[in-house]
């Protein structure tokens, strides 16, 4: 019989399972909003920070996202039709080999504590992070003294306010930069394998000339031409366009492989025979399945995202002032090294720890992605997966 | 099963050459001859077996006649329309009627799609379903016809046996209700067990909705079991076609009978008598003057060597291309494809 609490999925979370329950579902809708809202504007209008924390006004964005929030979660929590019994799909296959393995798992959730830090830094940072709390003296202060958890900086800033808030800044940026290139690189790399022809020509030509460029000195180059040219509020937004648009070549590269390969295989050819346009097979039945590379570059690619952030923002050419970035920071500690170690050592940690994590979830995915991986709970289906490979070989 | 009056599905010297490209400016050196002049017609309700050894071309057939893979010349006229000259959009339309069952049934299933989505898309696409519940309902009739229970909608080929996989594609293609399928050696990566199971079921199915099949494979005892004629393909050409009984009976081309004699029987006490071809198949790259079987064949003749054989009418529908035939029976004028009953 149906229970009353349904137990599947997102819905098991606390409070959510009221989306399901009686009508009209408002406490739930409330209660989700309210989440949603917060999750959204924090992490968009992160430039906008101090003016909101300062009690600054909603704009329309903010209207948007108030009125768009309910609409998409009462969208989600709508009601569906009971399914006869799954299949475990690829995914949850997946699922279940990621969990087998302890390093992906303290990957994931470094990067999950990383992001929820991220979130929450407006209740976590005991001070905004352009506020000069002793602006009379402006002295360093050693960690834990006189209530500076990670000590202070030369303008008498909190160094863990400004770690926080940081992150925010670098973890977005390294998020939306990995995601535009992804999402080039899967398109050009889509385009180019599945068409063949003089149209992968073209663009695998241009691939190999973007490649050939260093991609920093591209950075510097594009920041120095624009960065004048713009107010110094969308420095920020230049900085995750061009990383975005310098970074897709190898993920393109990938995907095209994986598209040459999958192009053989059968289920292609059937969905040409049952008259499936271009676009379909590549979007439902070529995309799909070439995945999971993808997902891993991704991952790897936030890491390294963050360090050249950080390359960047050390050189001068970053997030701009008052603004903090993980790289910024150091830089700015690098002249007081010696009296101040706190200054470069903090957030130097941090880089190490967020791109640390990322690489091991990076590694626990790849791992996981790929069927050979033997799980001995379920060998039976990765012998199956065996036959797979040995047959389209 | 009997012989439709007019053809469904009318093949004329249909050709595929690939061609081979070497270098920097991608020169085309050479081409890969895999059909070379292949002409035949198969009726509504009939099941056209089309067997050779590997690389002769069997599946290159199939797949250009589908326009899978582009022709370089010949004609392919399906139930009035001639296929090669169609349109995207009459393409598409075409493909309702003309199908495909492919042997791997790994790779011909995609492995992120439940069941419901592989064997129901084709109908959302084609407008037949209307609504996603008319698409599952009518992928559930399907897989209860193909002797899969309904209840299996929702899991992933992953979860299923070959012979279970096999039956998905074979709901796959039926569910755009075709007029005809290509089972391109539909069996062959199947256990024996399996195959007759498929097997049966494509003869069930045949008679159910009057389907026409070109069955591809390289089994013989196979293709006895279910084609109603049969053509042997050797390096690109078929070399013999003839109604299946009379074809195993009086087998008339040298490779046709070397094929047969290679069938294995199920009694010890009888010693096989077989005829071993020597050699490789040559390359169809370059294939050899006059009879491309000349090189293997163990009957062969001076003319073999220089001039390329005729099709000879045996009667009763049977072609062969050979030499051997000559002055015993009469040139067939319109090669494979009219032969007189």
């Amino acid at each position: 019989m149906v229970s009353a609490r349904p137990s599947q999925g997102w819905r098991t979370w606390p409070g959510l399972w009221l989306l399901q329950r009686g009508n009209p579902r408002i406490l739930g809708c409330l209660v989700v909003s309210v989440i949603v809202i917060c999750v959204v504007t924090l992490v968009f209008r992160f430039d906008r920070l101090s003016k909101l924390m300062a009690g600054g006004a909603w704009d329309w964005s903010g209207l948007l996202v108030i009125f768009g929030a309910p609409v998409l979660v009462l969208w989600l929590g709508r009601r569906k039709p009971p399914r006869p019994r799954a299949g475990k799909s690829q995914w949850v296959l997946v699922r279940e080999r990621f969990m087998h393995s302890p390093l992906a798992q303290i990957g994931l959730w470094f990067v999950v504590l990383l992001y929820l830090i991220m979130f929450l830094t407006p209740f976590l940072t005991p001070y905004t992070f352009d506020l000069q709390v002793d602006a009379g003296r402006l002295k360093l202060m050693a960690p834990m003294q006189e209530g500076f958890l990670f000590g202070s900086d030369q303008l008498s800033r909190d160094i863990l306010s400004r770690v926080l808030c940081g992150a925010r800044i670098s973890l977005t940026i390294g998020f939306v930069a990995v995601g535009l290139s992804v999402s080039l690189g899967m398109a050009v790399g889509l385009l180019s394998g599945f068409l063949g022809g003089w149209v992968d020509m073209v663009l695998m030509r241009v691939v190999d000339v973007l490649l050939s460029i260093p991609r920093l000195v591209l950075l510097l180059v594009f920041m120095v031409l624009f960065a004048t040219a713009l107010p110094s509020e969308w420095r920020v937004h230049l900085m995750v366009a061009i990383l975005g648009a310098t970074g897709w070549m190898g993920t393109s590269r990938i995907v095209r492989g994986e598209v040459l390969s999958l192009k053989s295989r059968d289920f292609i050819q059937a969905g040409r025979a049952l008259g499936f346009s271009n676009l379909r097979l590549m979007l439902r039945h070529v995309a799909p399945n070439c995945l999971a590379p993808v997902i891993v570059a991704a991952t790897l690619g936030i890491g390294a995202t963050i360090l050249v952030e950080a390359s960047l923002s050390f050189l001068g050419l970053g997030v701009p002032d008052p603004y903090p970035s993980w790289g910024k920071m150091v830089a700015e500690g690098k002249e007081y090294l010696t009296k101040a170690w706190w200054m470069t050592t903090i957030p130097g940690f941090t880089i190490v720890f967020a791109v640390l994590s990322f690489n091991l979830l990076g590694d626990g995915l790849r791992d996981a992605l790929d069927p050979r991986t033997v799980l001995r709970s379920s060998l039976s289906t990765d012998a199956d997966d065996e036959d797979t490979d040995a047959g389209a070989a | 099963m009997t012989e439709g009056k007019r053809p469904l599905l009318q093949v004329n010297n249909l050709k595929k050459y690939f061609p081979i490209r070497r270098g920097l400016m991608s020169r085309v050196v050479g081409q890969v001859k895999a059909v070379d002049d292949v002409s035949f017609s198969i009726g509504v309700a009939e099941t056209l077996g089309l067997v050779g050894e590997s690389g002769c071309g069997k599946t290159t057939v199939g797949r250009t006649l589908l326009r899978l893979i582009p022709p370089t010349e010949g004609s392919v006229e399906f139930d009035g329309k001639q296929v090669f000259d169609l349109g995207t959009e009459d393409l598409r339309r075409l493909r309702q009627d003309m199908q495909i069952i492919f042997q791997d049934p790994y790779s011909s299933l995609n492995p992120r799609m439940t069941v419901a989505g592989i064997v129901g898309e084709s109908l959302r696409v084609h407008g037949i379903a209307k609504t996603k519940e008319e698409a599952r309902a009518r992928v559930a009739q399907l897989l209860e016809r193909v002797g899969l229970s309904s209840q299996y909608v929702n899991r992933y080929p992953h979860e299923f046996s070959g012979g279970q996989r096999q039956r998905i594609g074979v709901a796959r293609a039926l569910a755009l209700q075709p007029k005809f399928i290509v089972c391109d050696e539909a069996v062959s990566a199947l256990d024996v067990s399996i195959q007759a199971q498929i097997l049966n079921l494509l003869m069930d199915l045949q008679e159910e909705f009057k389907l026409s099949y070109l069955f591809i494979a390289h089994d013989l005892s196979v293709v006895r079991h279910i084609a109603d004629r049969v053509a042997v393909m050797y390096l690109g050409e078929i070399v013999e076609l003839s109604e299946t009984e009379d074809l195993f009976e009086r087998p008339s081309h040298p490779y046709t009978r070397a094929l047969l004699s290679a069938i294995p029987v199920p009694d010890p006490t009888k010693k096989p008598q077989r005829i071993l071809l020597e050699g490789d198949v040559p390359t169809p790259i370059n294939p050899p003057a006059g009879c491309h079987f000349h090189t293997r064949c163990p009957e062969v003749l001076d003319r073999c060597r220089i001039d390329d054989p005729p099709v000879f009418d045996l009667g009763s529908g049977h072609g062969s291309k050979c030499w051997l035939h000559e002055g015993s029976y009469a040139v067939a004028s319109a090669g494979m494809t009219a032969l007189e009953v």
